[in-house]
């Protein structure tokens, strides 16, 4: 069965969504999001998503699939609160993301979004250890206390713990370093580190915090087969674990089916005008 | 957070480790030149006005006052008329209060040779810390510096500087006694030869001694002319180069005592007034001038703020520019960086964060060319011999 004839309409009402884009329309038009903007995440200006109706549920695995340039890094970075819809409303959970400020947005990012790249970015002169540990270097400690106060109740976690660099986390980052098999190179530089080790550590550094949403970005379009089959194992058992959502974009379909739910950008591309975004559940119990 | 910026600041700078050297060094150079020129001008300054200030006047031929004041107080050699003994005598007479006779023409292994009295010692506070001081013609104490320098105690020997070796009809070195080593001052006169005021004569070829020629046969051919008093004898006749028990007695002057040379004089009043009156007596008769060393020597330091505001005024200039071309690296390195900052802004960092971060490492940088650039100016203050002494 195609990836296509999979892909059906998103019913909303049936799921507990962790990430809820309704009626969005962005546009890379070089005014409000310069033109830089655009070139950094992959598109050029002039590049228009709409987004009738997505949901990714709680707990889900969604991949997010397309051409070069269809806007995959868009959609995700609309997600994680990095760009902001000209149009509709973007929630993560139950906070509506756009409507936050700047502040507020990168508060829920580092707090509750771990994010793992495709060039893996990790800080060259930091260890492996301190890169796993950065979203707790860079945050205040009243990052999840940035949160508004209407949602942080409602945030996964219970509320503004705040993220503080403790003992605990320093264990919990050690622990999971040895999950993930490189809990002995933690004190070596990224240039010592082969390609797999690095991403390792990238996906650590997206888990330490404990998030209610991974987004990966073609987080194996560097590795070999291989060594990209036991990142991938190894990053689904931790967001099984923590029971953390998943929205991974990727250029390779032959992962898909370990995921119950794709987002095709492909088709969003061939309905521009009257887009939606499309999601398939494997299972096929969303219809 | 700010423990973490920190950390991820001195994780930055460690990891450049050539980077952070080169803009380290240009920051503590750049900080370091004005910082060493103000400490060096602070200890010239107040090496200087402390010297001057414990010698209330001064007394000396008319002509430049520095010259006078940096001859007499710092020993440096100069081209100064002499002054006549005699004006020492009138000078002692009217003053009340302690009046110490200079006189420094000459050298010993390139240390000023200054002939004085016993008085000097004692209004300068100075001791011997070992052997004693100058009690006969020949005799010489040496100062601390000088004892270290050229490895002399009490009992050794020192001889002067020849003025001219290949003209004899001027005075050869003379083989001085070293009676004693002064304690150490932190002063000129730690780098000086001291000796009684007969002997600077003696070196200035004035007083001299020789064999009898009077009442001792002698060579025929020394002899220029003979009369039942007097003796006229060559140039050629051999003076002593050293005053011994033997020889002592032979030395002599032919001149008028009151005309004898002395480089300065220097008076210690017993009150203000007297030494105002004092002042006002010698500057009166117009052939020498009585100085305040304190007011002289504020005159000079004018002189060397204004170079200092001069070396400051390029050191701004300095620091500009090396302002300017660490903001182009720091620019550079931005967009060199702007990966980097791209990833921790999709994390979650803030610009302002970002911008902390980068502070922080500017800030550390500043901080190590801070710590360099003072080590390196006390350093170099410590370092550098006394200034006071350079000019000397």
């Amino acid at each position: 069965m195609s990836v296509a004839s999979q892909i059906q309409e998103t019913d909303s009402e049936h799921l507990v969504p962790m990430v809820h884009l309704r009626h969005v329309e962005f546009e890379y038009d070089g005014g409000r999001h310069a033109q830089g903007v655009a070139g950094a995440v992959g598109v050029s200006a002039g590049f228009r998503l709409s987004i009738e109706n997505l949901v990714v549920e709680q707990g889900g695995r969604a991949a997010c699939i397309g051409a070069s340039g269809t806007g995959k890094t868009t959609l995700v970075n609309l997600i994680a609160g990095i760009l902001v819809p000209d149009a509709g409303t973007v929630y993560l959970g139950p906070i509506e993301m756009s409507e936050l400020s700047d502040e507020q947005r990168r508060s829920i990012r580092v707090s509750m979004i771990g994010m793992v790249f495709q060039e893996f970015e990790l800080l060259e002169y930091l260890s492996a250890g301190d890169n796993i540990l950065l979203p707790y270097y860079i945050a205040s400690a009243r990052a999840r206390a940035g949160i508004p106060r209407k949602y942080r109740g409602e945030t996964p976690d219970g509320g503004p713990a705040g993220l503080l660099l403790t003992t605990e986390v320093r264990r919990r980052a050690a622990r999971l370093a040895d999950e993930m098999r490189i809990g002995h190179l933690l004190k070596r530089k990224p240039s010592r580190l082969s390609q797999g080790e690095r991403q390792r550590v990238a996906i650590c550094r997206a888990l330490v915090v404990e998030p209610q949403l991974v987004i990966c970005d073609e987080p194996t379009g560097n590795l070999d087969p291989d060594t990209a089959r036991i990142t991938l194992d190894m990053l689904f058992d931790q967001a099984d674990r923590s029971g953390a959502t998943l929205l991974m974009v990727t250029h390779n379909h032959g992962y898909l089916e370990r995921f119950n739910q794709t987002i095709d950008m492909a088709e969003l591309a061939g309905d521009m005008g009257t887009e939606r975004v499309i999601a398939a559940d494997r299972e096929g119990d969303v219809s | 957070m700010r423990g973490g910026l920190w950390l991820l600041a001195w994780n930055h700078v460690l990891y450049n480790r050539a980077q952070t050297v080169i803009l380290t060094l240009c920051l503590a150079v750049t900080m370091c030149i004005p910082m060493t020129t103000r400490m060096l001008i602070g200890l010239y300054e107040s090496d200087l006005r402390a010297r001057a200030q414990a010698t209330p006047l001064l007394a000396g031929a008319r002509g430049n006052r520095f010259d006078l004041s940096l001859a007499a107080l710092y020993f440096r050699h100069s081209e100064l008329e002499p002054m006549p003994y005699g004006e020492f005598e009138s000078i002692s007479r009217e003053a009340a209060g302690v009046c110490v006779p200079i006189s420094v023409r000459f050298t010993a292994q390139g240390y000023p040779v200054v002939g004085t009295s016993a008085d000097y010692f004692s209004v300068r506070g100075m001791q011997p810390a070992t052997g004693e001081l100058p009690q006969l013609i020949g005799d010489a104490v040496v100062g601390w510096d000088v004892a270290q320098d050229l490895g002399l105690s009490a009992g050794d020997s020192l001889f002067s500087d020849p003025v001219d070796l290949y003209d004899i009809a001027k005075p050869s070195a003379l083989k001085m006694h070293v009676t004693g080593v002064l304690a150490r001052t932190g002063s000129p006169d730690d780098r000086a030869v001291f000796t009684d005021i007969k002997s600077a004569w003696v070196l200035e070829g004035i007083s001299h001694g020789h064999q009898d020629v009077v009442n001792e046969p002698l060579d025929p051919q020394m002899v220029i002319g003979k009369t039942d008093e007097l003796v006229a004898v060559s140039l050629a006749l051999m003076e002593y180069n050293e005053v011994t028990p033997e020889n002592a007695w032979t030395f002599h002057t032919h001149a008028d005592p009151s005309t004898l040379p002395l480089t300065a004089v220097l008076v210690w009043p017993t009150d203000a007034k007297s030494g105002t009156i004092l002042k006002g007596k010698v500057n009166q008769k117009r052939l020498y001038q009585m100085v305040i060393p304190s007011e002289v020597i504020s005159d000079l330091m004018a002189f060397v703020f204004r170079i200092q505001a001069l070396f400051d005024s390029l050191s701004v200039i300095l620091g500009l520019s090396t302002m300017m071309l660490i903001v182009l690296v720091m620019l550079l390195s931005a967009r060199i960086r702007s990966r980097e900052f791209m990833t921790l802004n999709r994390i979650g960092c803030s610009r302002f964060t970002v911008l902390k971060l980068y502070a922080m490492e500017l800030g550390l940088i500043l901080f190590l060319s801070v710590i360099l650039a003072v080590g390196a100016a006390t350093g170099t203050a410590k370092a550098l011999p006394d200034l006071v002494h350079l000019v000397s």
